[in-house]
């Protein structure tokens, strides 16, 4: 029997290792305190091992998407940024077409750049419609302040059937 | 101190009765059925994918787009579920070991556009698990222990894990109500991108009305996350349980983000429902009994 938990103490042991080292290795930083500056990704995630940082970030201003299907993409009005109340055109609902609003949200957020091939692989993302539809992507920034939560959605991206309008008032990263 | 947790962790002495290898049995058949509903959920949808956002694990170090040619996520999916009814039907002894390495390629696949997702990790660790005890252990019994032992311990590790990092990233203010504000309107963003429309439960309605609440609601969440090591020890891991449990529940409520498999998975580990099980056979008639505890021994 002390053979059996001397083996499973050993097995628990290098897991140990074996999980520090991978998710070490894959840590970019625990909120913004530690460690600072890895290029890579903010994780600490090598499935299916992970530190499970997620909502570790209290009052962290948060990036997230949200679509919208316009008609008029010559209006200049469609630049605007907005609030919730006001947003033009129609929302494009995501469940409807089983596309994962987390990936578009994602793309927004952290894409370190928007070449030709970005572009296309948020245009095959929404592919279907786009053969009749201006689908109007907007960034959708929430910060805090003293007593509510400020929501602010600003056009990022207007697809439509030929072509991608950038927003003129933005800078776009690159690598 | 380590002594008294392997021994709470894998218990190697004690008998193992007919409801613990039915119950071990159903855990198992838990993890499979997750196992096969990620692979199919996954799998189509990595045809729709084009580029990478950000590279996870071993996408890191291999371009990972050729898993985004139709129809190599149907194929990794059918090789997912093909190994792990193998690992679930003792056909081979390093199916789980091979279904943990395809469900690693299908999961950096399909994570690869930014966003993670830790509902598939508790599945992930617990097919280490299976994995690890079927190569280290000989005799079923043991892997059984062995499996549930390591299991027990990523629960614990995991949700202990998640608490230390919040008090890393914002320190003890991180239960602040504001900051539940946060990502109630964060998840209301999602939901009206995802529906359409915009509705506050009442409970989302009630954090944001009164800061307090939801100070209150964080504290619970916070507390439940760091004592989840208490799941590693049998006195209070049903208390853990119902601790992580209550708190995935309470995310649901506040956020509407369902941990599914993590949920079913610890109701099934927290309880003894062995006992249970084990009581009811004693009260059955004799015949009966012996024909499930038969049952219980085949495919173990």
């Amino acid at each position: 029997m002390e053979r059996l938990y001397k083996k499973a103490g050993r097995l628990v042991g290098w897991i140990l290792v074996l999980q520090a080292v991978l998710v070490f290795l894959h840590l970019g930083h625990v909120g913004d305190v530690w460690p600072p500056g890895n290029p890579r990704h903010e994780l600490g995630e090598f499935w299916p091992f992970s530190i499970y940082p997620m909502f570790s970030r209290g009052a962290h201003p948060w990036v997230r998407s949200h679509v919208r299907e316009v008609d008029d993409v010559a209006d200049p009005q469609l630049w605007r940024v907005r609030g919730f109340d006001d947003l033009p055109g129609r929302p494009y609902v995501l469940n409807t077409r089983g596309i994962m609003q987390n990936d578009i949200a994602n793309f927004i957020a952290k894409a370190r750049s928007w070449d030709a091939q970005r572009v296309a692989g948020i245009r095959s993302v929404f592919e279907v419609d786009l053969r009749d539809k201006n689908l109007l992507l907007y960034r959708v920034d929430g910060t805090i302040g003293d007593d509510s939560v400020s929501v602010t959605f600003t056009p990022f991206l207007l697809m439509a059937p030929d072509t991608t309008y950038f927003n003129p008032t933005l800078t776009y990263p690159t690598d | 101190m380590i002594e008294k947790l392997l021994k709470n962790l894998f218990d190697f002495e004690r008998e193992e009765t007919a409801g613990e290898i039915l119950i071990y049995r159903f855990f198992e058949l838990v993890v499979v059925y997750w196992t096969i509903n990620y692979a199919w959920r996954w799998g189509p949808y990595l045809s729709r994918l084009k580029d990478t956002v950000l590279p996870l694990g071993i996408a890191e170090y291999v371009d990972i787009t050729f898993m985004f040619n139709h129809p190599l996520g149907i194929i990794n999916a059918v090789l997912m579920t093909v190994l792990v009814l193998m690992g679930f039907f003792r056909i081979w002894r390093y199916a789980y070991l091979a279904t943990l390495l395809v469900f690693h390629l299908h999961y950096v696949a399909r994570f690869s556009q930014g966003e993670i997702s830790h509902g598939s990790n508790m599945v992930g660790t617990i097919i280490f698990a299976l994995a690890v005890a079927t190569l280290v252990f000989e005799h079923r019994r043991e892997i059984r222990r062995a499996a549930l032992g390591l299991t027990y311990f990523f629960i614990g590790s995991a949700y202990t894990s998640a608490a230390l990092c919040k008090l890393i990233a914002t320190g003890p203010t991180w239960p602040h109500g504001h900051h539940l504000w946060m990502w109630i309107q964060e998840r209301t963003v999602d939901q009206f991108s995802m529906t359409g429309s915009i509705d506050y439960n009442w409970l989302q309605q009630l954090a944001l009305d009164h800061t307090l609440i939801g100070t209150a609601i964080l504290t619970v969440g916070l507390l439940a996350e760091l004592f989840a090591f208490l799941f590693w020890y049998k006195r209070t891991r049903a208390l853990a349980g119902t601790m992580v449990v209550g708190m995935h529940i309470g995310i649901w409520g506040v956020m509407r983000l369902t941990f599914s498999a993590n949920t079913y998975i610890l109701l099934i580990l927290a309880y003894s429902w062995p006992r249970l099980i084990d009581w009811g056979l004693e009260r059955l008639d004799p015949a009966m009994s012996e024909k499930i505890k038969a049952l219980s021994l085949r495919w173990t």
